[in-house]
């Protein structure tokens, strides 16, 4: 079972009926029991139904009805609602929480015959950088457990780096998805915004949040994100664009290719150690025939800013819907319907979820809305103006997915703005809609840096191209942690 | 208008929480005024930025947006909420809160 790590390894042997779905259930499960307790990665998992999904997936085989996930046993950011297992978004105030419906991408997942192990950690409401705000405890980096796995979904690329899925799907509202996937060592895309389906995901930034696959290779995040992609009728930010086959144009030369080097990004904000990894991919690509420009993304120094006034603003909209009455915890010390409200969001909501929903409340209301809001939303389309100009003059953009590896447990807790920097080199790409992804580059200090590449608008294809042919030159995506003792 | 270095007082931390409909302990009242004004602080940056030439006609939406058809669809998921709220009365299809006017 060692060399099965990859989809397309885990789908020939499936096809060749060298090993069913089930034994490669029972073998992921079997890890999961050994290992989980060390990073807490997974904060449900359902045996039962796991060898249920896996069963369903041997029978389709036998059908003759295999379909590109059949069989793949994958975990879920426990903010897309499960209709089997309960959907906590790591708050207490979902505690126990069963939705009567599949989010969209479980469904599609399902239906193709995917198997569900089960609901990974995440900071609460996916508020956070580490993974530290999970009111289930927080997660663990398998490359060193006194470092953060990244956030907020840091279960998510937790579980893919310490083999206890082949893959997760997680979601990326200002770099949740990218700068876990650089802090754990694994390869993460966020789609192009409209590109997945959000039915089903417990909103924290509408107009941010985008879900996508994480995994160890491009390749794998190619073959999930064709099965996710697409419109949907229950969510009108779908686009109805037709979705490529990611998964053809992998191999096609990228020869040629212009790759802008935005000057911003390579700042004294970025670890040296971290920038000669930078240039080391660099030179691996001018091998394959990239062409490097060097380019500006002259707002990025109001990136942080504006991230942390719109998305606050819209989370305060968002989370009003949890006051204790439709779903949620419900309060015991209420009288009226005033304290029912308050008490519930009160008991139900940690510090980082209350601070950000004050932010926005105060940004939104009567006499700061035009100073905080308004301004922070000009001030998007000025960034997306940057990509634009950027993207007439090179075919994508490549720079570092985060300033440095990842820090200890409990550095940066208390200091809010510390934390929030984390996301620096991420969060532009949110804010214009783009797609990115952060793809192994190396390691510093036995810990695992990534780099990030961003693309137009639903060109993710080139992103994915010039990711799986670095990944054939390079073996930092193969890799694997030792710290957790593991022998297997 | 610009973002002007505020003074977040009291009065503003017990209003934007009666506002977010949160509680805030006196004992908590410090540390939070602290960091709401290092956040916030953080945002005088954007007073830099020149955004006289912008305008707000764009949004992740219309970048993508196309209406669905407006039809009328049957949705009947009484039963599925039932089974998963505790204080649901199915019998009149009622969500149970507690009593709004005092007598």
């Amino acid at each position: 079972m060692e060399h099965l790590k990859t989809i397309p390894a885990i789908q020939q042997a499936l096809l060749a009926k060298q090993v069913s779905s089930v034994e490669i259930a029972k073998f992921y499960l079997d890890r999961i029991d050994r290992f989980n307790k060390k990073i807490n990665a997974f904060t449900h998992v359902d045996h039962e139904k796991t060898l249920a999904y896996a069963k369903h997936a041997d029978w389709m085989i036998q059908q003759g009805h295999a379909k590109p996930l059949t069989g793949i046993p994958v975990g879920m950011k426990d903010l897309f609602v499960t209709k089997d297992m309960p959907t906590t978004c790591g708050s207490r105030m979902l505690k126990g929480y069963m939705s009567p419906f599949n989010a969209t991408l479980v469904q599609r997942f399902m239906d193709d015959g995917g198997v569900v192990m089960g609901k990974n950690n995440m900071d609460e409401f996916a508020m956070g950088s580490s993974n530290e705000t999970s009111y289930y405890g927080h997660c663990a980096n398998p490359w060193n457990t006194e470092h953060v796995p990244g956030g907020s979904s840091g279960g998510s690329a937790a579980c893919v780096a310490a083999d206890l899925a082949i893959a997760s799907i997680g979601t990326d509202t200002g770099g949740s998805i990218r700068q876990p996937a650089s802090f754990c060592g694994i390869t993460g895309i966020k789609p192009t915004y409209g590109r997945i389906s959000r039915y089903g995901m417990v909103a924290f930034a509408s107009s941010l949040d985008q879900a996508g696959p994480m995994a160890r290779t491009a390749e794998d995040c190619a073959i999930i994100l064709n099965r996710l992609s697409g419109f949907d009728r229950n969510d009108l930010t779908t686009s109805r664009m037709q979705v490529p086959d990611f998964t053809k144009t992998l191999n096609d030369s990228i020869d040629g290719l212009v790759v802008g080097l935005p000057e911003e990004y390579f700042s004294d904000q970025l670890d040296s150690a971290c920038a000669k990894l930078i240039d080391d991919a660099i030179e691996e690509l001018k091998k394959l025939g990239v062409r490097f420009k060097s380019i500006h993304l002259e707002n990025l120094k109001y990136a942080v800013a504006t991230y942390y006034i719109i998305a606050p603003c819209e989370a305060s909209s968002n989370l009003s819907r949890f006051d204790g009455v439709r779903y949620g915890h419900r309060s015991k010390q209420a009288d009226t319907l005033q304290d029912l409200y308050i008490n519930s969001r009160s008991e139900g909501f940690g510090d980082e979820v209350k601070r950000r929903i004050l932010i926005g409340t105060f940004a939104l209301s009567s006499g700061y809305y035009d100073d905080y809001y308004q301004k922070a939303q000009k001030i998007r389309q000025v960034v997306r103006n940057d990509y634009l100009k950027a993207f007439r003059e090179v075919d994508l953009i490549l720079c570092p997915s985060t300033p440095g590896t990842a820090f200890k447990i409990g550095e940066c807790i208390d200091d809010p703005i510390a934390m929030y920097l984390a996301d620096i080199f991420t969060i532009t790409a949110n804010l214009a809609g783009l797609p990115a992804m952060s793809m192994p580059g190396g390691f510093v200090n036995g810990l695992p840096f990534g780099i990030q590449l961003v693309a137009d608008r639903f060109c993710e294809s080139q992103m994915l191209q010039v990711a799986h042919q670095f990944q054939k030159v390079t073996d930092w995506h193969q890799r694997h942690p030792v710290s957790l003792g593991d022998k297997s | 208008m610009a973002i002007k270095e505020l003074d977040i007082g009291i009065d503003v931390i017990h209003k934007t929480a009666s506002l977010a409909k949160l509680k805030v302990a006196d004992s908590e009242i410090g540390q939070l005024q602290n960091k709401l004004k290092k956040i916030l602080g953080l945002c005088q940056i954007m007073n830099e930025c020149d955004t006289n030439s912008i305008s707000l006609v764009d949004s992740q939406v219309t970048l993508i947006g196309q209406l669905r058809e407006d039809v009328v669809d049957k949705s009947n998921i009484t039963d599925h909420l039932s089974q998963h709220f505790d204080q649901f009365n199915g019998a009149r299809a009622l969500f149970e809160v507690p009593k709004v006017i005092e007598e």
